[in-house]
């Protein structure tokens, strides 16, 4: 491909709207289902995702450290263990309230 | 702590009923009155209207599945297994709900107007396959609700000596009474007020723990308790083998063997109690809209995976910590009262009482009242939903109306709850433990997870490896375990569950590569059942 060419599509691709693009980079095709459109991560929804696999990769890392790294637990890391788990149940306690009540007070979202 | 040979309970039989009574009134008046104008037509009363918002759904998939077992299961696996209990618990049952995330997601944007997953597959695939989904749909809710209602029960009988076939009855009559008034809302409402009293108890037990009050032990202080179950290897479950007594006496192993099989047994298990389960799509269904429903599955997992992690950690690691030993009769330390340890799966109740006497007990009764009440009504409701619309309205009455249809749907809760009583009674009888139904659950019907992925994300997906490979896998993996492994509980029923997944993959797969059958998923967009009183 000429210099000249391939100037020119960077350009075109940089002149592309970012949404344009990311749905041109998906590449979905309804008709044959193709279903990275729904496991992609959408531009709103970025940071829910992002969350996600944040939680789903310190698990996994936590997992694979406490099994194979050192699999009897001391008595630091016993400690350690009970402090993550209260500290989570809290913050998810915190989560599902402050949700409800948004839902509430706002009078939406609460099915009419 | 120990005191006697002879079975006590700490509260008078009465005091159950009451809970059980004082919880029904409440959630039903709630119902009554603010949810009056819901659930009038056939579409609804099982699709919630469609426009509920993500804090509802988030804490309905919470309390939804939070089960007696996600309570008592998880803390007999921190009992029976030590450390790693609780986190395998709570991985092996948090895998299923983000999976949902990318199914409802996927569901709802191909065919906004389903009303039950069979109903998708009738569009999806063909009547053969809607058929064996909506006969698997309506065996894992029964399951799911006869496994409520024994835990439940169990937990009961435990703190109240009241009778076990009574408060079945009694949980039964509270499960169909408010999902009847205004059907998929009722429950995703009752399920949102249940959830956010089930954190407050929560929190109450596991900070007692954590601050070390009666038997807690304080942040970590368990330790000492689970090194010297290693050094002493106490017998504390004297009717069971040596093998349960092992894992017992490796509590401070990560690698718990025991408790490894028991993650494959709980993931493979858990998949098919979620994504066969229509309760957990009629939530995806009720959400306003489809971003809604993605983060709501999510945020529902990592806020639901500390619930049986916290609960393990502070009560089951309790238990076994303290050597508390099955059958034997324990004193409150604050008020001297006695309560009887009848079974492993209660030792969470016990360590309630025993950590914070009346409080303690008050909180963990609520909260496995209100998981059993939240999870029990809403497999119903979705029971006796599949049962109208794709059975009567999906195959023998296509003609049927709405009104018709709403009828069914409200005589079959009746109907259902009636035969369900009958199977937890035969159970009981016959001797099939409580932590017997959690973990065989998968054997029976997994098989049908592989399959529905399949047939949601793949575009060439044949119609009968689908059909043929979630059948022979739940044959031959429940034929292995029956017939093979003579109903073994420990690696018996893990290889089962093992089994049942990958026939029904070796069969689905293949054949599809093998004959592909092109679909064109645009084609859903305007599908479902026509609820106008017309012909489908």
């Amino acid at each position: 491909m000429a210099e000249e060419q391939v100037h020119h599509n960077i350009e075109a691709r940089l002149e592309m709207d970012h949404d344009a693009l990311l749905e041109h980079l998906r590449d979905y095709n309804p008709e044959t289902g193709g279903w990275m459109k729904y496991m992609h991560v959408e531009k709103e929804d970025w940071w829910w995702d992002f969350g996600a696999y944040v939680h789903i990769g310190f698990l996994i890392f936590w997992c694979l450290w406490c099994m194979f790294v050192d699999g009897y637990v001391t008595r630091a890391q016993f400690q350690l263990d009970h402090l993550i788990t209260y500290a989570w149940i809290a913050s998810s306690a915190i989560y599902s309230y402050a949700v409800v009540i948004k839902d509430f007070a706002g009078g939406k979202g609460t099915g009419g | 702590m120990l005191f006697a040979a002879e079975v006590t309970t700490p509260l008078p039989g009465w005091t159950g009923y009451a809970i059980m009574f004082a919880q029904a009134l409440i959630y039903t008046l709630m119902v009554v009155l603010l949810g009056r104008t819901k659930g009038k037509t056939a579409d609804s009363f099982i699709a919630g209207g469609r426009n509920i918002g993500h804090g509802m759904i988030h804490n309905s998939i919470i309390a939804t599945w939070i089960w007696a077992a996600t309570l008592m299961m998880s803390s007999w696996t921190g009992y029976s297994y030590g450390v790693a209990g609780g986190w395998w618990y709570g991985l092996g049952a948090t895998i299923p709900l983000p999976l949902m995330a990318y199914i409802c997601r996927r569901t709802r944007l191909d065919m906004p107007e389903h009303r039950s997953y069979p109903e998708y597959i009738r569009f999806r695939l063909d009547r053969k396959n809607q058929i064996l989904q909506a006969i698997i749909t309506i065996i894992v809710c029964g399951w799911v609700t006869l496994m409520l209602v024994t835990g439940g029960a169990i937990m009961l009988v435990q703190f109240t000596g009241a009778n076990f076939y009574y408060m079945c009855i009694v949980m039964m009559a509270i499960f169909v009474s408010y999902v009847a008034v205004a059907g998929l809302w009722a429950s995703i409402f009752a399920d949102t007020i249940m959830s956010l009293v089930m954190f407050i108890c929560i929190g109450i037990l596991t900070s007692a723990v954590f601050w070390g009050f009666g038997a807690g032990a304080g942040l970590g202080g368990y330790y000492d308790g689970l090194f010297n179950a290693m050094i002493a290897h106490p017998e504390l479950q004297p009717g069971e083998g040596v093998a349960v007594w092992k894992s017992q006496w490796d509590g401070l192993n990560w690698v718990n063997a025991a408790g490894l099989g028991f993650l494959i047994v709980n993931t493979v298990g858990n998949l098919g109690a979620v994504l066969c389960n229509q309760t957990y799509w009629s939530r995806g269904i009720g959400s306003d809209n489809p971003r809604n429903l993605f983060r709501s599955f999510w945020t529902a997992a990592w806020c639901w995976y500390p619930v049986p992690l916290s609960m393990t950690t502070a009560m089951g690691l309790g238990g076994l910590a303290k050597g508390m030993v099955v059958g034997e009769t324990y004193l409150s330390p604050y008020n001297g009262v006695a309560s009887t340890f009848t079974e492993s799966a209660a030792v969470a109740p016990m360590m309630a009482f025993m950590t914070l006497g009346y409080i303690g007990l008050a909180a963990f009764v609520i909260t496995v009242t209100g998981a059993t009440i939240s999870t029990g009504a809403g497999e119903i409701l979705s029971t006796a939903a599949v049962v109208a619309n794709d059975i009567y309205k999906g195959w023998l009455r296509p003609n049927a109306t709405g009104k018709q249809i709403l009828a069914i749907n409200r005589i079959m809760l009746y109907i259902i709850a009636v035969a369900l009583l009958l199977i937890a009674f035969w159970w009981r009888a016959i001797g099939f433990s409580f932590s017997g139904m959690y973990q065989a659950m998968g054997v029976f019907f997994s098989s049908a997870v592989v399959p529905l992925w399949m047939a949601i994300f793949h575009r060439n997906t044949n119609r009968s490896g689908v059909f043929w490979g979630t059948i022979i896998g739940a044959i031959i993996g429940s034929g292995y375990w029956i017939f093979i492994a003579d109903f073994d509980m420990l690696w018996g029923v893990v290889w089962a569950n093992i089994i049942v997944m990958a026939v029904s993959a070796i069969i689905a797969i293949p054949w599809t590569l093998a004959k592909p059958e092109p679909f064109n998923f645009q084609s859903l967009n305007e599908a479902g059942y026509d609820y106008s009183d017309t012909h489908v």
